[in-house]
């Protein structure tokens, strides 16, 4: 009696985990409040780095730490990219988003120094398909503000974020342009590419 | 404010050929529509070596020449010449309360703020907002256009030259200041030209500069930004694009 009794009970808690566990993730899906969270802890930690006073080259390296853990930065590449994605093998795709991860830090990062002793507000978010666009303003050291819209994705049933707008200018388009250019420049080569965003900034 | 009837014919002469040209346009992928793209890059080069011969420098030397205090006034004095302008427009968009507070701001500080140089409106809590007939015409109903790169003045659009020459012709402030004194507005126009360029400096050296690209970064800018502004500040499901699509 006293076993069965046991018995039940392990049963109840497999299944309980089983259930929160194998719970498909759109049910799960992230909140309003959630998104605006990830924007929120994202910004502090932004404003943390460029207000320390530390070298450029170790505030990028920051940076790096602060998109791989906030932002979906192989999908972000893989998008900057466009259709040569498709073309390239799985070590060369490796390669890029590992070069691509540097170079978005860098590219942020000098947009980011601008930043230095300023404030960002989160506001309010809307839904969008697939995801949330978080509002914040950034105010400027001189007390001049920009528009700043945050673009918060379901990533495979985590959140991250995957575009930012600045006064409505989408710097994943702005990526992208450069990103495109780049391998104009080389001829369409990826392996090229890959080699020059290591350095580029 | 009464406008004279030669330019009211130009004018319309304008609106209908800005018509033939953005009434048949159509977007890329990316949408941008940029038909004339070999000869705005032309005209790009042609901008950029004008940027570095005389409108970088003279920023520099603004920058220099010019105190924060001076700068301010500079600003409040050309602000102030764009106030009937903007009236006239909001009021062509049928914008009365905008219209009414630019034709407020525009009396308040060309009397108290004597002649504009300082902004007493704002501090009465008139508040400003700026507007341009390519701004009417897109409230009009009338479409972007090609993106056009022009000479001296760097990004536009159709509709956006359109409106830039309709302004010219047609800005009220024209009619109400005596002609003797347009040579001192346009030279402040020009001074402030170059402290905007002074102002907005790290942001288009880059652009201009260090971007790969500069042409297509700055056609980005234009027209995100100015389709950002038209759209009263709001990002559209369209520019979001689909996240989770394959190219």
């Amino acid at each position: 009696m006293k076993m069965n009794k046991n018995i039940t009970r392990r049963y109840a808690l497999v299944a309980l985990v089983a259930t929160i566990s194998f719970f498909p993730s759109s049910i799960l899906a992230f909140s309003k409040s959630d998104a605006e969270g990830l924007i929120k802890n994202l910004t502090v930690d932004v404003l943390k780095a460029v207000n320390e006073q530390i070298s450029e080259e170790m505030m990028f390296s920051k940076f790096e730490m602060i998109f791989s853990k906030y932002a979906d930065v192989p999908l972000i590449a893989r998008k900057a990219l466009g259709p040569k994605w498709r073309e390239a093998s799985k070590t060369q795709r490796t390669a890029y988003v590992s070069a691509f991860s540097g170079y978005m830090a860098r590219y942020y990062g000098k947009r980011f120094e601008d930043f230095l002793g300023s404030k960002i507000i989160v506001l309010n978010s809307r839904k969008t398909s697939g995801g949330f666009l978080v509002n914040s303003d950034i105010v400027l050291s001189d007390g001049s503000s920009y528009q700043a819209q945050w673009h918060v994705i379901d990533a495979r049933g985590k959140f991250l974020m995957y575009n930012l707008f600045l006064e409505g200018v989408s710097v994943l388009s702005d990526v992208r342009v450069q990103i495109g250019s780049m391998l104009d420049k080389r001829g369409g080569s990826i392996d090229k590419l890959t080699a020059y965003l290591n350095t580029a900034a | 404010m009464q406008f004279k009837s030669e330019n009211l014919i130009k004018a319309i002469l304008l609106i209908s050929f800005g018509f033939i040209f953005t009434a048949c346009t159509q977007s890329d992928p990316n949408g941008f529509y940029d038909p004339l793209e070999k000869i705005n890059r032309k005209t790009h080069s042609f901008n950029k070596s004008l940027d570095k011969i005389l409108l970088r420098p003279a920023s520099k030397v603004y920058g220099v020449v010019v105190s924060d205090f001076a700068d301010i006034l500079i600003n409040n004095f050309t602000n102030n010449l764009s106030e009937p302008s903007n009236a006239a427009n909001h009021l062509l968009q049928g914008k009365l309360k905008k219209s009414s507070n630019s034709t407020a701001r525009f009396l308040v500080n060309t009397t108290i703020g004597i002649g504009g140089i300082t902004d007493p409106a704002s501090r009465l809590g008139i508040s400003s907002s700026e507007s341009d007939f390519g701004k009417t015409l897109h409230a009009w109903g009338f479409n972007e256009g090609a993106y056009v790169e022009l000479p001296f003045y760097a990004a536009s659009t159709v509709r956006d030259t359109t409106g830039i020459v309709v302004d010219f012709v047609m800005d009220p402030i024209n009619s109400i200041i005596p002609s003797k004194y347009k040579p001192h507005t346009q030279g402040a126009k020009l001074i402030e030209l170059a402290g905007d360029r002074n102002e907005y400096g790290e942001i288009i050296d880059n652009m201009l500069y260090k971007n790969e690209d500069s042409y297509a970064s700055q056609r980005l800018y234009y027209l995100q930004r100015r389709r950002f502004d038209l759209n009263n500040n709001t990002i559209s499901d369209d520019d979001l694009g689909n996240p989770y699509e394959d190219e």
